[in-house]
């Protein structure tokens, strides 16, 4: 039984289709990651899963029951929102309590809950402060703290890391993984950053104007792009695209040849990582260097062919001089017809 | 350098402000025959509370009082639930022409007073209220709730929707949401609102000047008004009167000030 099933859930907001009748099962224990650029309806989902939205169309049931008609409070989730969504009136401890009081759940329940969580996540010696006395990285330990308590079927993240600096994101991130090994329970997380995406998920499900692009393990969306925007927005520095023709198994675009095991000809968009990019004495593809950034442990060099440029990622720290013509060639590619489906 | 230039720029408002306010204090505590005195003296060689005295025997201060807390306080009770109803509805539905709905709502105030007495009272007499403390209530509440809304609106708006959203996941129906959750965050802009109504309320004089003949049903703007003879002007009742209608705005001010100022919102959203 699945801990989350979708199927068709669309949702309309007058002309405008924000989900577009996706279907999604997410296994018992899963952390799976709503992953795509703002506006692709990943929030939306988000809310329909929780009931904060009615759909337009399709069902939705968590744990095996179908909750499609139901209030939030009737799906036995919890949500952590963006901006922590605390009750500023209530001590930390209140507001970790207060999902358990409104089910009238015993008091030294309550307690013994709340304590219990505030272990787990360090935040034992503020209970008594209100959230504005907090930091970031606190408050957004209670706005979990208060998930948490609940012991939920499904656990909804929506954007929960976004308004915490680069530093504080890493650590929490760290946290949230922990947690998530700790709790082992179901977990919907919604993010535009590919980077949490990865690290976090053990399944990401990818979506563009309101579909799914893709649905796999972070594994699979990296070395298997389904569709040329899975390619274009998995990993960093973007894949290179380059745009161009097959005609009889040989790939030709921005002045570079390339020989490829594929039946179709016509318009196509190739795809090379920059990591697949290696540096060689005489190779097939050639170009001027426009740009090298040294990042201390990689190197990225920026290759101008003809029009395009391409992003060389070598691990060493390179002698390569800017002007200088260099030689590379890619190891691994990957092709694209012009509607954007993987064709090889 | 900087700084003192902005402290006596300070004290001068603050003096300008003030010192009209003690001038009416000090008056109000002249026995009568130093309030005469030529050169004034700006503090009285005998504090006395005659003019107190007289100003509730000659002038029924009390009643005045009473009559204006009923009107002002009845006041801030119907706009405050009505306009807290309509700025919610206006800060979170998603409504076409909202805007257009806000500038109507402004619109509605800038009417001046005397464009609108003579209809008014004819309809507040039609209705039987004249001379009656409703009779004034609803024109007030006419005149108080554009700002009150503007100002809840406003307010509400900044409140984080997802806090409801919150609310809701936790388990909370409509009313238990609204209770426990909005309504303790929306409190500051909720007592400001309040406030602002009621001060309008107890400072308004032309409507209670027209719809309010009987001297039994007169509120403290109007009394205070109609002190002064055909002869003479009782200065220090006037004063003495003044002082007992500013003293209740002062205290309320000043005890409600921490809620108001408090910033409830802070740490519910970020930073």
């Amino acid at each position: 039984m699945s801990a989350l099933e979708i199927r068709e859930a669309t949702k309309r907001f007058g002309d405008v289709a924000a989900v577009d009748g996706v279907s999604l099962e997410v296994e018992p224990g899963a952390f799976c990651v709503l992953l795509g650029p703002s506006g692709c309806g990943k929030s939306t989902l988000l809310r329909l899963i929780a009931g904060l939205e009615t759909p337009t169309g399709g069902r939705i049931a968590i744990g095996g029951r179908d909750v499609t008609g139901l209030e939030p409070k009737e799906r036995d989730i919890a949500m952590v929102f963006q901006i922590y969504a605390h009750y500023p009136h209530l001590s930390v401890f209140d507001n970790m309590a207060f999902p358990l009081r409104v089910r009238r759940i015993g008091e030294p329940e309550v307690r013994q809950r709340v304590e219990e969580a505030a272990e787990l996540l360090q935040l034992s010696e503020l209970l008594k402060r209100r959230p504005r006395e907090l930091s970031g990285g606190q408050r957004q330990r209670v706005a979990i703290g208060r998930a948490i308590v609940r012991r939920p079927k499904l656990f909804l993240f929506d954007e929960p890391l976004s308004n915490l600096d680069a530093k504080l994101r890493h650590q929490m991130r760290a946290e949230l993984a922990r947690l998530h090994r700790h709790l082992n329970a179901t977990s919907i997380y919604v993010t535009h950053d590919q980077v949490e995406a990865m690290t976090l998920s053990t399944r990401i499900a990818l979506m563009n104007a309101g579909r799914f692009e893709q649905v796999g393990s972070p594994q699979e969306m990296y070395d298997r792009p389904a569709t040329r925007f899975a390619a274009a927005f998995v990993g960093s520095p973007a894949m290179n695209l380059i745009e161009g023709r097959v005609e009889g198994r040989t790939f030709e675009g921005a002045g570079l040849r390339l020989d490829v095991e594929v039946q179709t000809s016509g318009a196509a968009t190739l795809g090379v990582r920059p990591e697949d990019l290696e540096l060689v004495e005489q190779g097939p593809w050639s170009g001027k260097v426009d740009l090298v950034e040294y990042l201390g442990a990689e190197t990225l060099i920026h290759v101008r062919c003809g029009d395009l440029v391409l992003v060389v990622r070598t691990p060493q720290a390179s002698d390569v001089e800017q002007g200088r013509n260099i030689s590379f060639r890619p190891r691994r590619v990957h092709l694209f017809d012009p509607s954007g489906r993987r064709i090889g | 350098m900087k700084r003192s230039g902005l402290w006596l720029a300070a004290a001068a408002v603050v003096i300008y402000s003030v010192a009209p306010f003690l001038w009416i204090v000090v008056t109000s505590l002249k026995p009568s025959l130093e309030i005469e005195a030529r050169p004034p003296m700006l503090w009285p060689r005998d504090l006395s509370l005659e003019s107190y005295a007289r100003a509730q025997k000659g002038h029924g201060v009390t009643s005045l009082l009473i009559n204006s807390l009923i009107v002002a306080g009845g006041t801030t009770l119907i706009t405050i639930p009505i306009a807290a109803l309509a700025a919610y509805a206006l800060a979170r539905l998603k409504l076409r022409g909202r805007r257009v709905i806000l500038s109507l709502i402004l619109v509605a105030s800038m009417f001046p007073q005397v464009a609108l007495v003579h209809t008014l009272y004819g309809m507040i007499q039609v209705m039987g209220l004249v001379n009656t403390r409703p009779g004034l209530s609803i024109p007030y509440v006419m005149l108080t709730l554009p700002l009150a809304i503007w100002i809840l609106a406003s307010f509400f708006k900044e409140i984080p929707e997802d806090l409801e959203d919150a609310a809701r996941i936790d388990g909370c129906g409509p009313v238990r949401t609204l209770v426990s959750v909005f309504m303790p965050v929306a409190a500051p802009g909720v007592f400001t609102a309040a406030i602002l109504t009621f001060i309008y309320a107890w400072n308004e004089f032309f409507f209670a000047l027209v719809l309010l003949t009987d001297p039994a049903r007169q509120t403290l703007p109007r009394g205070i008004a109609l002190m002064p003879g055909r002869f003479t002007i009782p200065w220090g009742e006037i004063a003495a009167a003044s002082v007992i209608a500013t003293l209740p705005l002062v205290i309320l001010v000043l005890v409600l000030q921490r809620r108001i100022i408090s910033g409830l919102t802070a740490g519910a959203v970020k930073g």
